[in-house]
């Protein structure tokens, strides 16, 4: 008796903790149970395992995809192929690292982005839960372009309380991340509706070196 | 013996579930939520030779837009440079008023008449406020930023012109320190140095908000 009373208190206990359990899961994709919290899962370095970056003015549509190894630009009916390579690492302090170098036979790209992050979201009326968005606050980034023996350099360095970007986390996981950012803004000018959209899309592996 | 043996699952549930608690900690979204009015405000601008500011009293606002050259030759009596500096001062009567709901959404509003010319001019703007989480290496922890996401911005003035621009998605978030939270007095500043291509650009701002 002493013993059945025992078990009926463990699973008590572990039908008690089940709801906890569901009320971790944030993004459509994480899982339902995970030990790792969400700052652990995302603070590693990563690879970008698919990127696309999208900006739609009206029915113009400007691209940049990558697949893992190409990176595809796309200005309405031309498109250039380059090997690139894409990597982002967060770290546990709060600060991330973004780097792409793009080149084919004509350029070289490079861009390296630094910045602090922060999870961020919730509230009923925003339809998202705390720690759901992910906001991207950039404190320097350097471009540079090389085409032919002529090289060009941006360069951008910031401090305070700067203006952010913000991903969607659907999925954040110990080997994978997946996030998104769209945005839309409509407004009239001249009399006519515009319509612009910027679409980007992030899934992230882990392995960056 | 049996004791240890049995209260041991049992703890192990405990932490497990107290760990729970803290990884699903969400914040206190309640400490801000509230229908405030701007009691005064201070902003300036800068970049190159160019200055903006802004000040606010509660009604009066001044907004002072000063450009200062630098190299003038002054050929007499002796050759040399000087600086001239050219200033534009505006006043306008209104009021700013923000007003946090409780499920994370606001509405931001701004009303204004200028001094001189009589022109009416609202700024109306909605959207979602969050705070963010904590951040060692920039210094802030939770609670410490606030976040606003603008969803809707229309500008009108009493000429007829209505400009509406609606946002949705993921778009940016403008982040505000709070420097005090209280029932009764919420003061919010945003400070940022930006350079662009060797350009420097440079914002202050500071306002506080008391309830309506």
């Amino acid at each position: 008796m002493k013993r059945a009373k025992k078990y009926l208190l463990l699973l008590i206990c572990g039908i008690l903790t089940m709801p906890l359990l569901n009320s971790c899961k944030v993004g459509d994709e994480d899982s339902d149970f995970t030990f790792y919290t969400r700052k652990v899962r995302l603070c590693q370095d990563w690879s970008f395992s698919y990127y696309k970056h999208s900006v739609q003015h009206n029915d113009t549509i400007t691209s940049n995809e990558y697949d893992g190894s190409s990176y595809i630009s796309v200005f309405g009916n031309k498109s250039y192929v380059s090997s690139a390579t894409m990597r982002i690492s967060f770290n546990k302090k709060g600060t991330y690292t973004w780097d792409e170098y793009i080149s084919n036979d004509t350029s070289v790209y490079t861009y390296k982005e630094e910045g602090y992050w922060f999870f961020t979201g919730g509230g009923d009326d925003s339809d998202t839960q705390f720690k759901e968005l992910l906001a991207l606050q950039k404190t320097a980034h350097t471009k540079t372009t090389q085409i032919g023996g002529t090289t060009t350099t941006d360069n951008y360095s910031a401090s305070g309380n700067l203006e952010t970007t913000v991903y969607k986390l659907i999925k954040l996981a110990k080997d994978e991340v997946k996030m998104e950012s769209k945005s839309e803004k409509q407004y009239i000018q001249g009399g006519v509706t515009v319509l612009d959209i910027v679409t980007t899309v992030i899934n992230l592996k882990m392995g960056a070196k | 013996m049996k004791k240890i043996i049995f209260a041991t699952p049992v703890i192990v549930i405990i932490a497990f579930v107290f760990t729970l608690f803290v990884s699903c900690q969400k914040i206190d979204t309640n400490k801000l939520a509230g229908d405030w009015k701007v009691v005064s405000l201070s902003r300036t601008y800068e970049y190159k030779n160019q200055k903006y500011e802004t000040t606010f009293d509660g009604s009066i606002k001044t907004v002072t837009h000063t450009v200062t050259d630098s190299v003038i030759s002054v050929p007499n009596p002796t050759p040399h440079d000087s600086t001239i500096t050219y200033i534009k001062t505006q006043t306008y009567t209104g009021e700013i008023t923000t007003d946090y709901h409780r499920k994370g959404s606001y509405v931001y509003s701004e009303t204004f008449k200028n001094d001189d010319t009589g022109v009416s001019e609202t700024i109306q703007a909605e959207g979602y406020w969050f705070f963010t989480d904590a951040n060692h290496d920039s210094g802030y922890g939770l609670d410490d930023l606030l976040a606003m996401q603008v969803s809707k911005l229309t500008y009108n003035t009493n000429y007829g012109t209505i400009h509406t621009t609606i946002y949705q998605g993921e778009n940016t978030l403008d982040i505000y320190e709070i420097s005090t939270l209280t029932n009764s007095k919420v003061v919010l500043k945003m400070n940022k140095a930006e350079t662009i291509n060797f350009i420097l650009y440079v914002t202050t701002m500071e306002y506080t908000l008391e309830p309506r």
